[in-house]
Order: C-alpha cells, then structure tokens, then sequence
C-alpha cells in the first residue's frame, strides 16, 4: 500500500510544483489575502511541475520559517517526520498566514508557548 | 438489526404516550410521527448514533441501501454528539436512543421516526474521531466485543460567514480565540457576545479534532454550543456583524453550506503557509486533503458489536451498513458505490488519496491505493479532469482504465 516512487510520480503528474521560500511572500498578508488572485493559488513562486529541480537545489528544498528545510516527497512511514509531509511543496490552495500580525505580541509572541488558559 | 415487530412492552410505552399525548396537546405532533420500527415494512432496520458531522453520509448510504435487493433501512441518532454512539455500545453511556429520529425516503429527504419509550438498543455508532478521544474512553478494555471499520475521509473545517474578508487562520490564532475568545485581541475575532464564537462540545469530533490539533482543551472552549453541525453553520451566518463570527463543522456541512459560509484556509503548527481544503475557497477538489497540506482529516469510524469472525459483526443488517462505510462490499442490487457515495457527499474516498495517518491527525505518510480513483474522484468531484478518458474499445496508452479515466496504474 505504501509506494512512495509512484505516489511521487503520481504528484509529479498533477503538476504540484514548488514554493522555494515560505518567506517569500512575507509582507503580502494582512490575515486574509490569497497569494493566488484568480483563486487557482498560482501566485508565480513556483518553479516547476516535477519536484522542482531546475532551481539546481537537488531535492526540491524548500525554505522553513521555522528554521529548516523540507523536501517535496512524503515520509516512507508513519513515524518519520510529519512536518516534512505538511511543508512539502505545494502552489496551490495556500495563503500565507503571518501570526505575528494577526495576534497581538501583549498576548504570544511567536515562538513562546501559547499562554494557559485561566 | 431489530425485528419490526414489537418488543414486549412496547405496545403498553406506546398506549401511555398517546394519553400523554390527549393530555398534553404540545405533545400530539409526536403521535402524528411515524414509530421507527414501522418505516421498513417489515425489512430489517438498523439504529445508529454519533455525530452530526456524519448525518449527510449516513444519509445517502441509508437511501441506498433501502434500495438495494436485500432492503436495509437505517435509524439514527444525531442530537448527543459523536461520542453518544460508541458510548452506548460500550454501556459508558445510555444503551439506548429514545424521543425521536431521523430517517430518509428514497428521494433522501429527511423525515424523523418517533423511538419508544422505553427506548431503541444502539446498533451502530458513527463519528469522525477515533474512540479515545472521547472522554469517557479511558481504557482499551472498553472496546472489546467491539468491530471498527473505517470509511470515507471527512475534514474539519473552520468557517466565517461569506461576508466575512478573513481567509486564514492558524492553529494558535484558533487557540487564543476559543481559548480567551475578546480579550485575545485576535482581531477580527473580538466581538465579547460569546455568540459570535461558536462552538460544540467535549463529545464533539470536531471540536475533539480542533483541541487534538490546537492543544486547546475541549471543555474550555469559549462561545456557545450549537448543537449540531447544521446549527453551526445556521448561526454563524445569522450573525449581524459577519466580520466577528467564527464557528466550525465538518467539511461536508461546510460544504452543503458554501452559500452562507466560508471555509477558512488551516495553518498548523509548523506549517509555512495555510491551506485550504481545495485548490481554492471554491474549489471541490480537496487536492490539500488528498496530498495532507491541509491538517484537518481523518476517515470516518463506524463501531458495531463484534461477531464470532475477526472483523464480523454480530448483527447481519449492522454488517450489510458497516461493510457498505468500509467499501468491503455492497448488497446485490446497491444503485452506488461507497465511492460514489462519498463523492456526492463531498468527501474524499479512500481510493483518490496520496496520503494516509495512523490514529487521530496522526503522522502522515504516503499512500497508493490498491486500485486508485484519482481521476474519477476529480472528474465527479469538479467535472473535469485532465486524465484520459477510456473503455474496452479505447485502451488507455499509459496506466490502467479504472472507472472509465486513465489511472497512473
């Protein structure tokens, strides 16, 4: 059931691409504006429908804002790294979300524990 | 399954809820309904409970399963919250469903059936979210006796009303408004009527799922309960100031409901971006669920009370329903699939995912169905599909033929 050289290829045939810097489009997002303005999340960032490797990175890395890099493909088993599936490269159905601004710093400050509830 | 025929002492519970009926004219709207062991004239009839997040679906499987050559009607149960219906199979709560509930003509329309008094033994419980993370499930030994299969993929989803702007939210923004609702400044989440902020409760699968994933615990949620998935939506786009309001439900109510309400892209923790079910706020495609970007899925879970065989059941009706969920089989004469049932119903079949979880929200990892239905899924799904079309006289040039489109294998 598990067959990730085919679930690849069958991504690959679907066309996602690759967002290079989830900071790219740092600045665009007062909470609620879609990167992609005619709703197909086509925002420009991508940079190609086969994993991504014209941008001469060798495994379609894609920057973190939280410090590291994932690739496109997804974890062989269900117990390696979740976070690497969930910032596998996508230009599609996004919206950069930017805590920072949306919640105020007198309440959390990214990067903190969120507070106790009282 | 239960015998349409009357249980001892059914007749007499009934004899007392017409006097009470003549007494108390508020009452005689329920004489006027239909007892529930008389829908199926005379063919065996299944009585569920558990979520209204899963009303749509058992729906439309109950329609078609009544249809079928080997006629099953289904009953259920869906005012206590998912966890009601593996409650009452393992006696940690009533075994029994009583007052009213619904049921569905051929064409699917709703109708509701009057239980007796005396109550209607659960035969099947339904909901989103695995037992154990209902609260009264605290130990494994609760389940034994007990079968669970697993069907169609349902998402939670966070809602605004369509005159709302916002189009994101992340799981810690989703933390401070529900936690701390006004005085998280969460803007525009900041309106102090707790009805702006609306909720479920502990026995919730979806609101089970937002703590799983947010770390916010289920009973602290702020705001006020809506009851239902259904009434979720119905408040939230009643709200004067739409800009304020926030509530969540399953993403197939989200869904039935994208005239009113507006599904908000989901960030986790760790997350770069948020993401929406779909390609899009108006797309049907679920390309986020089926890939895993999007956090908030899982598959449906059926319980019944086991049978001799590892997997079986002990009631053949429950088995007929719960292997219809499953996509074991359907009965001679069925007129759709599990996976036609799921796509009407706007979820994603098992068939057209990429990825699958173990457990609740659990870690993803990649999956190839056994025999996938990508393109069929995106074709009924959307209505279009770039796949190619085949049959026996046009043979697919790369792949295999699979519901008349070109799968990769």
């Amino acid at each position: 059931m598990r067959a990730p050289l085919i679930w690849f290829g069958l991504v690959a045939a679907l066309g996602l691409g690759c967002k290079d810097d989830g900071k790219s489009d740092e600045g665009s997002d007062d909470g609620g504006s879609p990167l992609g303005d005619d709703g197909t999340g086509d925002d420009g960032t991508g940079d190609g429908a086969d994993g991504g490797d014209d941008s001469g990175d060798p495994a379609c890395w894609v920057a973190s804002d939280i410090g590291d890099c994932w690739d496109c493909a997804l974890p062989e088993a269900p117990e390696s790294d979740s976070l690497k599936a969930l910032n596998q490269c996508n230009t599609t159905g996004y919206v950069v979300f930017d805590n920072s601004e949306r919640i105020p710093a007198s309440t959390w400050v990214e990067g903190d524990p969120l507070p106790a509830l009282p | 399954m239960h015998s349409p025929t009357p249980r001892r002492g059914r007749a007499a519970a009934r004899a007392a809820l017409v006097a009470v009926a003549v007494l108390c004219p508020l009452t005689a709207a329920a004489q006027d309904t239909l007892p529930c062991d008389e829908i199926s004239s005379g063919a065996p009839i299944v009585y569920g409970a558990g979520g209204s997040a899963q009303t749509p679906l058992v729906s439309k499987a109950a329609v078609v399963l009544q249809g079928s050559d080997d006629p099953v009607y289904v009953v259920y149960k869906d005012d206590a919250g998912a966890c009601s219906g593996i409650y009452a199979l393992t006696a940690l709560g009533p075994t029994t469903i009583t007052g009213t509930a619904k049921y569905w003509a051929a064409d699917g329309t709703q109708l509701s059936c009057a239980l007796p008094l005396e109550g209607e033994e659960v035969d099947f419980a339904s909901m989103g979210n695995g037992p154990y993370l209902c609260p009264l499930v605290t130990d494994a030994a609760y389940l034994e006796g007990i079968t669970e299969v697993t069907g169609p993929i349902s998402s939670v989803n966070v809602l605004v009303p369509n005159a709302s702007t916002q189009q994101s939210i992340s799981a810690e923004a989703f933390y401070l408004v529900y936690g701390f609702g006004a005085p998280a400044g969460v803007a525009p989440w900041v309106n102090t009527d707790p009805s702006y902020y609306i909720r479920r409760n502990e026995n919730s699968y979806v609101q089970l799922y937002l703590s799983l994933a947010t770390g916010l615990p289920v009973t602290r949620y702020t705001g006020v309960d809506a009851g239902s998935n259904t009434n979720s939506v119905a408040w939230l786009s009643a709200l004067a100031d739409p800009e304020a309001g926030i509530s969540f439900a399953s993403g197939e109510v989200a869904d039935a409901n994208r005239a009113t309400v507006r599904t908000l892209a989901w960030q986790q923790t760790g997350q770069n971006a948020a993401y929406w079910p779909d390609s899009s706020a108006t797309a049907f495609d679920k390309i986020n669920v089926r890939t895993g970007l999007y956090y908030l899925w899982g598959p449906g879970r059926f319980y019944g009370l086991a049978g001799d065989t590892d997997g079986s059941f002990a009631d053949p009706a429950t088995e007929v329903l719960l292997n219809f969920f499953a996509g074991v089989s359907a009965p001679a004469g069925a007129s759709k699939t599990i996976t036609e049932v799921a796509i009407a119903n706007k979820n994603v079949p098992d068939c057209a995912m990429y990825v699958t979880r173990d457990g609740d929200l659990g870690p993803l990892y990649a999956y190839a169905p056994a025999e996938p239905c990508h393109c069929a899924f995106e074709a009924a799904a959307t209505g279009a599909t770039t796949c190619a079309t085949c049959d026996d006289a046009t043979p697919c040039a790369d792949g295999t033929c699979r519901n008349g489109y070109c799968e990769e294998y």
